[in-house]
């Protein structure tokens, strides 16, 4: 009888810990079928950025640090721009190259005459194509 | 009354293919000289293949003895020097004005003989900075030695300390900066022979007397 009893106990304790694991477990369970919902509709535009880990500190930067700190680079494009068209053509080394690249030689250019207009800002005109002609496999 | 909804129909459409016609008509019959501007906008672009590509089947297309045919060959072989970065003109089965005159003009003024790249990347591997200060672009040169210095002391820092993989990560980006800055003093001397033989190509282009500016 005694062992009837616990029995019947254990069988309540159980049923009990169920309900609460589920109370605590549907939160989670509610928040990854959103988070599934919000990937399976947006993943075409965060393909980019999730398939090269390079491009993804790139987006990071370019959508989130970049909008919070401003506007800084001079040139067109700007340079995170700049970087990520380098990188997706040139691959991650070459592509930092040609990034560092650009932020060394933007000191001088600054004094050159390339400066063009766009949307009312004057920006200095420096696009990949000038820099990469002579990267090899690169054709104008 | 059925006779009467099919000639609405039939009005309906033939209303729709005039208008899809008219609608079309302007780029159909595009003259000459909107045709070679077009081409030459998209060599502004820097899209010179295209470019020579477009002015290939305009030349293909133009009747001859017309004033557009001898503008659009002469553009299209000026175009492919450019973007072969030629400076000999190839071989001409007719005479052509404009390349005779941008011939002249070549004749007068050769174009120079490119810089050499390797003192450039010599100097900034033997001292980073070095390279650029060389072309006489010294700001360049300040900001490439302030990228590797300080990366390089620290590395040579955490060595002198026996810090193991600390050492092994401001290596590894030292290695990163300093080739970084190598490879970007070549590319301003390859760009600088770039705009010099450019510079040489816009006279060449203007004393030919076409029209048109395929440059920004």
């Amino acid at each position: 009888m005694v062992a009837g009893v616990m029995a019947g106990l254990g069988t309540a304790g159980t049923a009990m810990d169920m309900s609460l694991s589920v109370k605590a477990g549907l939160p989670v369970y509610l928040l990854l079928a959103v988070a599934s919902l919000a990937v399976a509709i947006l993943w075409q535009s965060l393909m980019p950025a999730f398939t090269k880990p390079e491009a993804l500190f790139l987006h990071y930067y370019r959508h989130v640090i970049g909008q919070l700190d401003g506007r800084s680079c001079p040139s067109y494009p700007v340079c995170s721009l700049y970087a990520a068209q380098a990188v997706e053509k040139h691959g991650l080394l070459v592509g930092s190259w040609l990034a560092m690249d650009r932020i060394i030689h933007e000191g001088d250019d600054l004094y050159g005459d390339r400066w063009v207009d766009y949307q009312g800002e004057r920006r200095l005109y420096d696009p990949l194509s000038h820099n990469d002609f002579w990267v090899k496999g690169v054709r104008r | 009354m059925s006779m009467q909804l099919f000639s609405a129909k039939s009005c309906c459409l033939a209303f729709a293919v005039f208008f899809a016609a008219t609608l079309c008509l302007p780029a159909c019959y595009a003259g000459p000289a909107e045709a070679y501007q077009q081409a030459i906008t998209v060599a502004a672009q820097g899209e010179d293949r295209e470019a020579v590509t477009a002015l290939a089947m305009l030349v293909e297309a133009m009747p001859e003895h017309q004033v557009w045919k001898e503008r659009m060959f002469a553009a299209q072989i000026l175009i492919a020097m450019r973007a072969e970065r030629q400076i000999t003109f190839p071989p001409r089965e007719r005479p052509n004005a404009h390349l005779a005159l941008a011939s002249a003009y070549a004749a007068g003024y050769p174009q120079m003989s490119d810089a050499v790249t390797w003192p450039a990347a010599a100097l900034a591997t033997l001292f980073p900075g070095a390279g650029h200060a060389w072309q006489g672009r010294w700001r360049d040169a300040a900001t490439a030695a302030l990228m590797v210095w300080p990366m390089l002391l620290l590395t040579l820092w955490a060595a002198r300390r026996r810090m193991g993989p600390v050492t092994l990560f401001f290596a590894l980006i030292t290695l990163w900066f300093w080739s970084g800055t190598i490879f970007s003093s070549i590319s301003l001397a390859e760009r600088g022979n770039m705009e010099l033989y450019l510079t040489w190509w816009q006279g060449l282009w203007q004393a030919s007397g076409l029209p048109g500016r395929p440059w920004i």
